[in-house]
């Protein structure tokens, strides 16, 4: 028998929670929280999976992944929560979580992370894990080629290896020294170089103008 | 030469005036009475005397009516550049007291001052603005003043005409003149005029009127004892004879005036050299040697006198021009304190205005102040309502959604019947369209990862959902490590780069816009830029959202740059994190 148990401080959510697994002999909500004071206080150690939603009055599950699986190092958490940006999820997968669920799961697919989570295998919806691959590959490839320039940083990376000043680059492009410093400090942070030098020898090393 | 003795007395019984007037008056008369007798150097003393009673440096009539006489009496000195000069500073202070009388006159005698100085052209400009200024009505008898008559301006016109080869206009001029003093009675007029006929004829070579109108002059002069002008029609008689016996008939008849009668010493040298060229025709040598004599004699008298009393006078006019140029330059210097003093006035003016103007920006500051704080509150009160509205629709609505799905699931799973399954089932897919679409708004609203992630990250996610659903292509860009901001500024800063990329994707027509953000120790960069079609940043001041881009920049004290054109825009603000308010 598998127990569950679920914090929700919607209780007509845990109504429908429990009426989709009311079919599953395997399974038994056993324990309903609508705080995470008394979660954390009450919880039973019998419990083996733990259905966690990440808003609640009084606290945030996504850092109370961590305090669970300190006093139930053995406890499975599944996030049931209505959020889709990959942020949260990846946040609460790094604090523990093994399985992401939105509240609209079908019983089908919440039972599958419920037998997958117990085997320790990590779970998500077929459409958030797609939207991770995604992100994933697009920050692959930023990370990857070289930064893009703005129009305004190629005129004064143009005009620093031309060996102007700031206050002539200022005079040129008509914007004051301050906002000609702003740029040179971007470009420093942009090419991962120490100093103007390292501008110059980055810009023509890539052929950057 | 025509002479002019133009003067009225000035009488003084009928001035019933100030001790000081009667002292100006006094020796005036006395000055005009020695000049009507000849007695130039005696008048002259007199003239001096009513100076000291009456300051020249003041500008009043008094003082012009002393200019011109002493403009006449240089005249009579022959001085005739210092008789300009007097002339001229009558002529000023006339212009400025606008009496028309007085400009006349000082007009007429820097005219013949100036017609002795051979200067015809500028004397003709100077009796054409006496005659310009020449009053209509007739001037009242009772002013001080050697008033000028008309008709010696015309004649003394005609005469300028002549010499400048005008015969015609000099003969219409003189006729006016000759009219004129016919109608006045003024009797040295006419024979003024009738000598001046006779000089135009000569010229114009018609001898017998020149002679008749010679004559007529000398008849008239006569019966009213102007022998000078007799004297010179004589003289102009003797040039005009025939023969020798008829010149010397007329030169003895000269000679018996001079001995009969006192006459002026210019008019005697005028009378000789004239008889000269027409002894000289003649050559009567006899008569020419005599006259020769008589001129030398003549000019020996006036170089002793100039020697002695007009070297006297003229330096002494010259000392008092020095004094006079003293004056004006202690004039000026007292202009120029006063001027100091009204630059220093004037300074302390702008002066009070500038402090004016400070206290008055300060005021305007102080509101500007207070309407931020309000657009602060209503942003603060706007972004929590929101934010509640979110929270409700995120965690109640869609909690609410949930579980209606759940038990249209448990009631599907019951029915065998498919044909009421299937209806079921819809059902449950139209109930997760529904949590799709109020997950998004409730996003929109407020994305909880702001609080959670922080802004930057927000955008990314932000960024990576228009990608998917917009066919831009959205570069988004991070550098350095974010510094966490307070909450307002965050929601902010995320609210005003949101809005920069749907301009961008709502106006643009860009094919990819990029979005980077520096972050640095003390500040943020935000760069967002497009491909498009640009737009002009000064006619879309509060268009495109970009007031209200201005207005959360200004609660965060950061600025805006914007450039925009054909081939796409750009957007660029820099946040002072230190001037955040946390």
């Amino acid at each position: 028998m598998i127990n569950l148990a679920i914090i929700e401080d919607h209780t007509i959510v845990i109504e429908g929670i429990k009426t989709l697994l009311i079919e599953e002999t395997d399974m038994q909500l056993i324990q309903t929280f609508t705080k995470m004071e008394q979660a954390l206080n009450d919880l039973n150690s019998s419990i083996d999976i733990l259905l966690l939603d990440i808003n609640l009055p009084d606290g945030n599950g996504i850092s109370a992944c961590k305090t669970f699986l300190k006093k139930f190092p053995n406890l499975k958490i599944i996030a049931l929560t209505n959020y889709e940006e990959s942020s949260f999820i990846k946040q609460i997968m790094q604090n523990g979580a093994l399985g992401y669920l939105l509240k609209n799961t079908e019983r089908k697919e919440l039972v599958e992370a419920i037998h997958s989570v117990l085997k320790n295998q990590r779970y998500l919806p077929e459409g958030i894990a797609q939207k991770l691959i995604n992100e994933s590959i697009g920050q692959v490839n930023s990370s990857y080629f070289l930064p893009k320039l703005t129009s305004r940083e190629k005129e004064i990376l143009h005009l620093i290896v031309q060996e102007f000043t700031t206050g002539e680059i200022a005079q040129r492009l008509f914007i004051t020294p301050k906002t000609v410093e702003s740029h040179r400090s971007n470009l420093i942070q942009k090419l991962g170089v120490k100093n103007t030098a390292g501008l110059v020898r980055v810009a023509l090393e890539k052929g950057l103008i | 030469m025509n002479v002019i003795r133009c003067l009225f007395f000035a009488l003084l019984f009928g001035w019933p005036t100030l001790q000081a007037q009667t002292q100006v008056r006094e020796p005036y008369n006395q000055a005009i009475q020695n000049l009507e007798a000849d007695r130039i150097s005696k008048a002259q003393s007199y003239l001096d005397q009513a100076k000291e009673a009456h300051s020249t440096d003041r500008v009043d009539t008094t003082a012009c009516a002393i200019h011109n006489l002493q403009s006449e009496l240089f005249y009579y000195m022959g001085l005739f550049q210092f008789g300009a000069h007097e002339a001229e500073k009558s002529i000023d202070k006339s212009l400025h007291l606008k009496d028309s009388i007085l400009i006349a006159t000082a007009y007429f005698f820097q005219g013949i001052n100036r017609f002795e100085l051979q200067n015809f052209q500028s004397c003709e400009n100077a009796l054409v603005q006496s005659l310009r200024f020449y009053p209509q009505k007739k001037v009242h008898p009772n002013r001080m003043g050697n008033s000028v008559l008309k008709e010696y301006i015309l004649n003394n016109l005609a005469q300028t005409k002549l010499k400048l080869n005008q015969a015609e206009s000099a003969l219409a001029i003189n006729r006016q003149a000759y009219e004129l003093a016919f109608q006045n009675g003024s009797k040295r007029a006419i024979s003024n005029s009738e000598q001046t006929f006779g000089e135009i004829y000569k010229v114009k070579g018609q001898l017998d009127s020149s002679r008749y109108y010679f004559e007529k002059s000398i008849h008239s002069a006569m019966s009213n004892f102007y022998y000078d002008v007799a004297l010179v029609g004589h003289a102009y008689l003797t040039l005009l004879s025939r023969n020798a016996e008829s010149a010397i008939k007329n030169y003895n008849q000269g000679i018996s005036l001079i001995t009969r009668y006192p006459i002026n010493d210019f008019y005697t040298r005028y009378f000789y050299t004239l008889v000269l060229q027409s002894f000289k025709k003649f050559e009567l040598h006899e008569y020419i040697i005599l006259t020769q004599e008589k001129i030398i004699v003549l000019d020996d008298k006036a170089r002793l006198f100039a020697n002695s009393s007009i070297q006297e006078i003229s330096e002494q006019y010259l000392d008092k021009e020095k004094k006079l140029f003293k004056a004006e330059t202690e004039k000026l210097r007292r202009q120029r304190n006063i001027t100091l003093l009204l630059v220093f006035s004037a300074l302390l003016c702008v002066l009070v205005m500038t402090l004016a103007i400070v206290m008055i920006k300060r005021r305007n500051k102080a509101e500007k102040q207070q309407e931020l704080i309000r657009f602060e509150s209503l942003l603060s009160g706007q972004e929590n309502e929101r934010k509640r509205i979110a929270e409700e629709l995120h965690d109640g609505l869609m909690g609410d959604l949930s579980a209606i799905k759940h038990h249209l699931s448990r009631l599907k799973e019951k029915e065998s019947d498919t044909e009421k399954s299937i209806p079921l089932q819809k059902t449950m897919e139209m109930v997760d369209q529904v949590c799709a679409q109020t997950r998004e708004i409730s996003h929109n609203l407020m994305p909880a990862s702001i609080a959670e992630f922080g802004w930057i990250e927000a955008l990314r996610q932000y960024c990576y959902k228009l990608n998917d659903s917009q066919p831009i292509s959205i570069d988004f860009q991070p550098y350095g490590q974010p510094t966490i901001l307070p909450q307002k500024a965050e929601t902010t800063l995320y609210r005003i780069v949101q809005e920069l990329i749907n301009n961008g994707i709502k106006h643009s027509e860009a094919h990819s816009i990029l979005v980077q953000i520096n972050s640095h120790e003390n500040e943020i960069c935000i760069t967002v830029e497009d491909d498009g079609k640009g737009f002009d940043p000064a006619k879309v001041p509060s268009g495109l959202g970009l007031k209200n881009i201005r207005s959360r920049l200004h609660v965060l004290s950061a600025e805006m740059e914007i450039q925009s054109s054909q081939s796409g825009s750009f957007f660029q603000i820099i946040v002072d994190i230190n001037r955040l308010k946390t």
